[in-house]
């Protein structure tokens, strides 16, 4: 297993162990859509993300990786 | 800005660029973190009382996406004018859905019309009611000069008798 793919699993494994998660039906959905591995759905849902809060792709990626600690 | 009459939904969220460590949820942590007992109590007082998420606005442009909830329940809005209400969901495609729910109140004419039908019949009811105290007055007036006439006749008998 890569060092990322790694990371993408210790990830997933703790967003499902979290009640936050387990009890919402929505971040259930994204946790199925990241374990499905379906990179297309994932992207589509990333931009309509983005569109809906009123970001560009560049600001969202800044800003997840401020969040997940990740160096940019 | 409206009155918040609402719980704050957003109180357990995490917000776009705020530190994932801050709550609790840093991935690069080797160790999996285990949820406190105040946590675990709090999640459980939190499915226990279902909350309406939301808060009043002056206009839907008012509303923005971080204040719809995503917990998969539609926030609502309700506008301070009282004219609608707008309920905004996440979708699972990312998307916000929105929903207008808008007052059923009668237009001005429909009540006008009602008033005016029961003004007619006000103004009937009060005819036949002066008629009546009309017939009634009448009446009144007259008892008075028969009863003199009885009243007269009997002293009239009286005097014959005492004749």
């Amino acid at each position: 297993m890569t060092p990322i793919n790694q990371l993408v699993s210790q990830a997933l494994e703790q967003l499902k162990s979290s009640p936050n998660v387990s009890n919402n039906p929505m971040a259930q959905g994204m946790v199925d859509l990241i374990e499905s591995g379906d990179s297309a759905r994932g992207e589509q849902m990333a931009k309509n993300l983005c569109e809906s809060m009123g970001l560009t792709q560049d600001e969202a990626l800044k800003q997840a990786k401020a969040f997940f600690g990740i160096p940019s | 800005m409206g009155i918040n009459t609402y719980a704050n939904p957003f109180s357990m969220q995490a917000p776009f660029g705020q530190p994932a460590a801050q709550y609790g949820m840093n991935p690069m942590q080797t160790q999996p973190m285990m949820p406190t007992v105040a946590a675990q109590a709090a999640s459980q007082a939190q499915l226990a009382q279902p909350q309406l998420m939301g808060r009043y606005v002056s206009s839907a442009d008012e509303i923005t996406p971080q204040e719809v909830s995503m917990s998969s329940s539609p926030s609502l809005f309700p506008l301070a004018d009282g004219s609608a209400i707008i309920a905004k969901q996440w979708a699972n495609d990312g998307t916000i859905k929105t929903v207008r729910y808008s007052a059923d109140v009668p237009d001005d004419g429909a009540v006008d019309a009602a008033a005016s039908v029961s003004l007619m019949d006000v103004m009937d009811a009060l005819s036949d009611m002066q008629d009546a105290i009309d017939s009634l007055k009448k009446s009144v007036d007259k008892k008075p000069a028969t009863a003199a006439k009885r009243a007269a006749a009997k002293k009239e008998a009286t005097e014959d008798d005492s004749d």
